[in-house]
């Protein structure tokens, strides 16, 4: 029995349709008999959604992602019954809570203890509810000592705060969250993420909206990415954000090949970095590499002046910005001491610990004193990416995935028996 | 379930059922709007008494005591304010029940509920001034040494009328408030027409008696003059005036509730 069904769903908005005044409306209505539905009119209407179909049974969590604009709210609508399709069948079975905004009904005038009651009442909870669910909802908003205080004195990492407790003490079969998780600070989000699983162990459903792609990793199950009202890719989660991150992203596709060369720029008095390549054991680009394998990052440089002592620099990043690794020459304490007219300069990682994932590779060369950047890459520009990948030709570690983290830590084991923990290794 | 009723489970318009399952949020919204109101007012829900009274008082000096208007025969100050009591109702209500819709655009557009709720908890909210304001007034008729007679029975049935006649009036506008602002822009100047066609400064009797059918066309014409009758003059209310007040009334909410339940899937759309 699926929580919610959405079959060939299409949404259409007319744009502007809220500014008619009457009188543009009766001098239409006037004019109707005499004309057909005109052109102006249809140029004015859009499809927010075009032919969505998918399904979620409960105890699912389907993540929504897409770029601004590609209907994803709209879905969130439709589903709480905020607007009705144009085309097609939405159905959900059982009630249905929406943490789509936070403190949806909140007055600034009315206390935290009203403002509990007015909101709880409006996403569907009755009084008597609210009375016994008060003491858990402000433990978890953590605003206990502000009960009293008109919520216009809240901060604002309180209001949100309070806003998520109400919403998620809703009961409800089907969850819709929209982008909730910006706001708060991180262990308020991490706290939100742990209840919204929480919420799917109990055996409900969740639809999730969100551009924190690690969030939509770490909630949902499946995944749909929209674009422009229609779907573009759905399924399994990791598949689906890849796809996105390829659509967005501006770099290679995934396995084409890990290089950049980069435009030629006017004359300057500083080294340049000419292309990079990512580069296996053989000496063969590639974009694709397996865990624990070697892989080498070569840089072409340029420069009109002798420089002395330069530093190159290299970083590994996951594609939501976290910075996993940097290695640099001076670091290393290596590299050539000085450079002059063009070269290359290689770091090879005899065996990156990664797990499957896409990666960015961004770095420079900057002054070996100052730190001064001479030219970067992978900032502002060109994407350099690779991914990590597991098959059993590759390597034995074909259980890991991107669920096991970020990296592959050496690692010994010791063991025993009996009760002594405390016995020394080895 | 089967699937059939799996589409039944989200009807696209909001029954009677679920109106009365959400009366919680009803109650909840109009305490919201009470609150509200009078929050940081140091008069507070003073203000109730404070709006009939003023007007009462500028009416007895001007129309009465300097431009003689009629008052059938009862204390001017009582004349005004028992006609000034229902009026204040009707206004209050309408001023604050048709632009709700669009003061709550973010309700509206974010959380699913009976969108009747808005209008109806701004003319709940003025049923509590309403209630404030009479209380007044019983002092009032003390102090005049009006007393009581059975024909007060009526009241209720009169009450129920104008509740009747402000929501579907407070339905239709607030609907349309919706698509067309101008509606609000609209709303002080009707709501000040309105007062001078119903008999809150004089008595129905200056209104000729070959006009008087017309004039009886507006349901605040017959619900004011019946308050009086069966208030201050201790009569039965005048049963034409009322027979027109129903059907006008009646008509008009089931079309607007009608009116409403058919626009309001396409409220979070155009709002």
């Amino acid at each position: 029995m699926a929580a919610v069904r959405f079959e060939n769903v299409s949404k259409r908005y007319t744009r502007g349709g809220n500014s008619r005044s009457i009188r543009e409306a009766l001098t239409a209505s006037l004019a109707r008999p005499f004309t057909r539905r005109s052109a102006e009119a249809a140029s004015r209407e859009f499809w927010a959604l075009k032919d969505v179909s998918f399904r979620l049974e409960p105890k699912q969590a389907l993540g929504i992602i897409g770029p601004n604009g590609a209907g994803k709210t709209t879905i969130l609508k439709l589903l709480s019954r905020i607007t009705t399709p144009t085309k097609g069948v939405v159905a959900v079975n059982g009630k249905v809570a929406s943490l789509i905004e936070l403190g949806a009904g909140f007055h600034p005038e009315l206390t935290g203890r009203e403002n509990i009651f007015l909101n709880g009442s409006i996403l569907g909870l009755s009084r008597a509810e609210i009375r016994r669910k008060l003491d858990s909802i402000v433990e978890f908003a953590g605003v206990g000592p502000f009960l009293d205080t008109p919520v216009k004195q809240f901060s604002s990492g309180m209001y949100v705060r309070l806003g998520f407790a109400v919403a998620t003490h809703v009961d409800a079969e089907v969850l819709l969250v929209d982008e909730v998780l910006a706001v708060g600070d991180i262990p308020f989000q991490r706290r939100c993420l742990q209840r919204l699983n929480q919420f799917r162990e109990e055996g409900r459903a969740i639809v999730f909206v969100s551009h924190n792609l690690n969030a939509v990793r770490s909630v949902a199950n499946q995944a749909i990415y929209l674009h422009g009202g229609e779907v573009r890719a759905s399924g399994a989660v990791e598949p689906v954000v890849s796809r996105y991150i390829d659509d967005t992203g501006g770099g290679p596709r995934r396995g084409a090949g890990g290089t950049i060369r980069r435009p030629a720029v006017p004359a300057r008095s500083e080294p340049r970095i000419l292309a990079v390549e990512l580069l296996d054991d053989a000496g063969q680009e590639t974009g694709v590499v397996p865990v624990g394998a070697p892989l080498r990052v070569r840089i072409h440089y340029e420069t009109p002046v002798s420089v002395q002592r330069p530093r190159f620099g290299i970083s590994i990043w996951t594609e939501e910005g976290i910075r996993i690794a940097t290695v640099d020459t001076k670091f290393d304490a290596s590299g050539p001491p000085a450079i002059a007219g063009t070269g290359w300069i290689e770091c090879r990682f005899p065996s990156l610990p990664l797990l499957p994932r896409r990666y960015l590779v961004k770095g420079g060369v900057y002054d070996g004193e100052t730190g001064w950047p001479y030219d970067r890459w992978g900032w502002d520009d060109a994407v350099l990416s690779f991914q990590i990948e597991t098959s059993p030709q590759h390597t034995p570690y074909v259980v890991l995935t991107e669920e096991h983290g970020l990296v592959r830590l050496p690692a010994s084991w010791n063991w025993g028996t009996g009760s002594g923990a405390s016995a020394a290794a080895p | 379930m089967t699937v059939d009723n799996l589409e039944k489970a989200l009807p696209p318009v909001s029954g009677w059922r679920e109106l009365a399952a959400r009366r919680e949020l009803l109650w909840t919204l109009t305490l919201r709007e009470i609150r509200v109101r009078y929050a940081q007012a140091a008069l507070g829900i003073a203000w109730a008494v404070l709006q009939p009274l003023s007007l009462m008082v500028v009416f007895t000096v001007f129309f009465s005591l300097f431009l003689r208007v009629p008052s059938d025969g009862v204390p001017y100050p009582l004349f005004a304010y028992v006609a000034l009591l229902p009026w204040g109702f009707f206004a209050t209500a309408l001023s604050s029940a048709i632009p709700s819709l669009t003061n709550n655009a973010s309700l509206v557009t974010k959380v699913y509920f009976p969108r009747e709720v808005l209008p109806l908890a701004s003319i709940l909210a003025a049923t509590v001034d309403f209630a404030v304001a009479a209380v007044f007034f019983l002092g009032l008729l003390g102090y005049y040494r009006v007393g009581p007679t059975l024909n007060l029975l009526f009241v209720p049935a009169i009450f129920a009328l104008q509740f009747a006649l402000t929501l579907g009036v407070a339905l239709l506008f607030s609907a349309l408030n919706v698509r067309y602002r101008d509606v609000r822009h609209a709303l002080p100047l009707v709501i000040q027409l309105w007062m001078f066609v119903t008999p809150i400064i004089y008595p129905m009797s200056v209104v000729p008696e070959r006009y008087r059918l017309l004039y009886l066309a507006n349901p605040m014409a017959g619900i004011v003059d019946s308050y009086r009758k069966v208030v201050l003059h201790g009569v039965t209310p005048d049963w034409l005036a009322l027979a027109i007040g129903v059907c006008v009334s009646a008509i008009l909410v089931v079309f607007s509730w009608r009116y409403f339940r058919r626009v309001e899937q396409t409220f979070a759309d155009i709002i």
